[in-house]
């Protein structure tokens, strides 16, 4: 998934917090220490992450479209896309 | 000779009496033919106590096989003296089996009785009487016990009741969370109530006594407000920093038992702003490729994560086409 990372005008940097819950990463966001969850996780809930404890409890960040393919037909698609290197 | 004067004195006298008699005699029918009015209405049973400030006496005639005019009229009357002495109120001669006092007074015993007369005006005894109390005011209910502050979720508190007449019934809780419009919580006896609240936040509870004849307390009459601090739920990680997570698991139902890890706040780090190449660096993968990648394509700016390298550090922090975004495994 990916979430727009935007909130009240401010830019979050998201990372995992080392917790787990049922074993899917529990979320953070560096410049509050507030914890994250993915919205589908929870009955009813949809495409976000939900602030689940922190000063920032309660709110959303919503999800941006993406997509989740192999890298051939996403090629094929995209003949010009970048690919992130880590090494 | 001088004794016959005897007999003709007596029968004078008998004679002087039976026309006395006669003269008694003038109203046309003796009472003894008179249709009897037979025995006295009973009264219905009355409580001892009974609401408001009216009360509706009710009666009937006992069975008595057609021997009596069964038309008849009754009188009720109403004292506060078991004796009918002093003042008596009357309901007048009226058809009816029935019949309301009205305007009593809370707190005072009504003594009542009834007669009844038939269509020659023949009047049977006074009913026995009964008697009750008016009660008109309610009890009065106490909320005690009741700490301003809770910091669990499970607390409890005292209702209690008190009333001068027919007694205590029930107390009914009410209950409203944040402002919200209360609703009847449960009814209970005095005594210890046990609440669990299911979240955190201000509680309004209203008792409201209700007596024995029904008589109910005004609502808004007993009102305690309670603000739900529960007792913060902390999670220890691996750098031994507390992380509270009492609102993931009260409002968001993330259960305590599942958390798990805690390796730390900075142990995995996110990729923040990475290196992005495109088609021609000596690293760009062939077209053929099947690596699984998460793609994004936001107007001109295209960009593709494998999946593999998002996993091992599990989000990574990018702005595509001018929008920052989190991209999560």
């Amino acid at each position: 998934m990916v979430y727009n990372r935007t909130l009240d005008g401010e830019v979050l940097t998201i990372a995992a917090s080392g917790w787990t819950w049922h074993e899917i990463f529990v979320l953070q966001d560096y410049e509050t220490g507030s914890l994250w969850f993915p919205g589908l996780s929870f009955p009813g809930g949809t495409d976000f992450l939900l602030c689940v404890a922190g000063p920032h409890q309660g709110k959303k960040l919503w999800a941006n479209h993406s997509g989740r393919t192999k890298w051939k037909p996403w090629k094929e698609a995209y003949p010009n896309s970048l690919i992130m290197k880590t090494k | 000779m001088n004794r016959r004067p005897a007999p003709t004195i007596l029968i004078t006298l008998l004679l002087f009496f039976l026309l006395a008699s006669g003269c008694n005699s003038t109203d046309p029918i003796e009472p003894a033919d008179l249709p009897p009015a037979g025995d006295a209405p009973v009264l219905g049973l009355e409580p001892e106590f009974s609401p408001g400030l009216s009360n509706t006496i009710t009666w009937s005639l006992p069975e008595d096989g057609g021997k009596s005019s069964r038309e008849l009229e009754y009188l009720v009357q109403r004292s506060g003296d078991p004796q009918f002495a002093g003042e008596v109120v009357e309901s007048g001669w009226i058809s009816e089996s029935s019949f309301e006092f009205t305007g009593l007074e809370h707190g005072l015993a009504n003594y009542f009785r009834v007669r009844g007369r038939n269509l020659q005006s023949v009047e049977t005894e006074w009913s026995s009487s009964q008697s009750s109390t008016q009660d008109a005011v309610s009890a009065i209910a106490e909320l005690t016990d009741m700490k301003a502050e809770q910091t669990s979720l499970l607390f409890w508190f005292q209702l209690a009741a008190t009333d001068d007449f027919s007694g205590v019934a029930e107390i009914e809780l009410w209950f409203g969370l944040e402002g919200a419009e209360k609703t009847l919580y449960g009814t209970y006896l005095p005594g210890e109530v046990t609440f669990q609240a299911t979240e955190g936040g201000t509680h309004e509870f209203v008792a409201l006594a209700v007596d024995a004849v029904g008589n109910r307390q005004e609502m808004g009459a007993v009102t305690a407000e309670v603000t739900l601090v529960p007792e913060p739920i902390i999670i220890i990680d691996r750098n031994e920093e507390e992380f509270d997570i009492t609102a993931a698991v009260l409002e968001f139902r993330m259960a305590e038992q599942y958390w798990g890890f805690g390796l730390g706040r900075f142990t995995i780090r996110p990729i923040i702003d990475p290196w992005m190449i495109g088609p021609g660096h000596r690293d760009y993968p062939v077209d053929t490729n099947i690596s699984e990648i998460l793609g994004v394509a936001y107007e001109d700016d295209v960009r593709a994560y494998l999946i593999g390298d998002i996993r091992n550090r599990e989000v990574v922090d990018d702005v595509v086409n001018g929008t920052p975004v989190a991209v999560c495994y």
